[in-house]
């Protein structure tokens, strides 16, 4: 009871930041979760959620419309709580994300190179989301790393690690290397101006 | 909204038309996704689309059927970790680059729990309005049954071409031994011309020697 009055005051938090992102988003959450835990899963996530006063109904979010952000983050923080999921799961969560979107599909025409995929990530976050924004810091074709920069997001931190699996798969569908890697240099929960994340090949 | 109407609206009015017409397109185009997925799960063909770098980016229900793969475990996979032939298949999506299309390649795909399955590969280039190359997209038709009934009529071929190679064995024989036979009477034929020869001359020996016996007596 105590767990879920906090899950329920972190969502009070939540919903007073400002700020919205495409139903694509939440969509491609549930899809995930019915993915790990089948139709049961996706069923108890949104029992919770709207036990925490925040009904919804996945398969009624439509993908292009605008919903809070803090829904989104919302069913990450559900899922860790019900299915007891670690970071790890969060991370594959994020890792996942792009494999299900919509959204993806329609801006793959900007995949066929990482240079082109860079220069149109302002627009990619755009299509997502209707506040922050998204800039190449650093991009080192030699020592072959990209320093992805996230500026005016402060949802959750919870979000950074979803983020860490969501570049790696991104990256990993403009690079012809496996042996991809993406780790968080900075952030916006620990004292940073911005979010920064090192992706790595 | 049209020209003549949006120069009779105020700012406002114009940012809710635009809004609307926005909110109409996304409408659409989530409709439009919602009838393509539709589509693309009643297909029967298993298809898949590739990154410019061979990785699978989408797959219908009929690929995830028989690669037994779910989409969450194909997406961002290299595609020749699903096929038996990884050279071959390399060599094709080369040859789509420079020709736009392959069709009816053999490649053996192999599914999640090993099966090996021959299939017939057609792929076709995509590429932008720029000309920058997109991607691929792949189908595949099982060839199983094809190749089962090939390989049975194959096999059926072979037995049948042993028996007839064995029943010619037989005959060439059997001609041996007629032709054997044949000569022999001949041979046979010409013995006993020439001992009827031999006799007939005898006879006229016999009547000749009868008749200086007769002669002599006389």
């Amino acid at each position: 009871m105590e767990e879920q009055l906090s899950l329920k005051q972190t969502a009070e938090e939540l919903t007073r930041v400002k700020g919205n992102s495409r139903g694509e988003i939440i969509r491609t959450h549930g899809l995930f979760i019915s993915y790990k835990k089948g139709e049961e899963g996706l069923t108890a996530a949104e029992k919770k959620m709207a036990e925490i006063g925040y009904p919804l109904v996945f398969k009624d979010i439509k993908p292009l419309d605008w919903y809070p952000e803090a829904l989104s983050v919302l069913v990450i923080l559900v899922s860790r709580e019900i299915f007891g999921w670690t970071e790890a799961d969060v991370e594959e969560m994020g890792n996942n994300a792009p494999k299900y979107s919509l959204i993806v599909k329609m801006v793959m025409k900007y995949f066929f190179s990482l240079e082109r995929c860079l220069k149109e990530s302002p627009k990619y976050w755009d299509y997502h989301y209707d506040f922050g924004s998204i800039e190449v810091a650093g991009f080192d074709k030699k020592a072959q790393q990209v320093f992805i920069r996230i500026n005016d997001y402060k949802f959750h931190p919870i979000v950074c690690v979803f983020y860490r699996g969501y570049f790696k798969r991104i990256a990993q569908l403009v690079i012809s290397n496996q042996g991809i890697a993406c780790e968080e240099v900075k952030s916006a929960f620990k004292g940073d101006v911005y979010h920064e994340y090192r992706i790595s090949w | 909204m049209n020209i003549e109407s949006a120069g009779k609206m105020n700012p406002e009015e114009i940012i809710k038309q635009k809004d609307e017409d926005i909110k109409r397109l996304n409408e659409s185009l989530g409709d439009l996704e919602f009838y393509l997925r539709d589509l693309s799960a009643l297909i029967p063909i298993p298809i898949c689309s590739l990154s410019p770098f061979d990785i699978i980016v989408d797959a219908n229900n009929a690929f995830q059927k028989i690669s037994e793969y779910s989409l969450a475990e194909t997406t961002g996979t290299p595609i020749d970790v699903l096929f038996l032939e990884k050279k071959e298949l390399k060599d094709i999506l080369k040859r789509v680059v420079i020709e736009n299309t392959a069709r009816d390649q053999e490649v053996t795909l192999i599914s999640k729990s090993g099966r090996k399955t021959p299939v017939s590969l057609s792929a076709s280039l995509r590429r932008d309005q720029e000309g920058n190359i997109l991607g691929y997209f792949l189908a595949f038709l099982d060839i199983s049954e094809r190749k089962e009934f090939s390989s049975k009529l194959e096999l059926q071929v072979a037995e049948r071409t042993k028996e007839l190679q064995e029943k010619i064995k037989e005959l060439e024989k059997i001609n041996k031994l007629t032709v054997g036979r044949e000569l022999k009477m001949v041979d046979l034929k010409k013995e006993i011309k020439g001992l009827r020869r031999k006799l007939e001359m005898q006879e006229k020996k016999d009547v000749a020697i009868n008749q200086a016996a007769k002669n002599i007596a006389e």
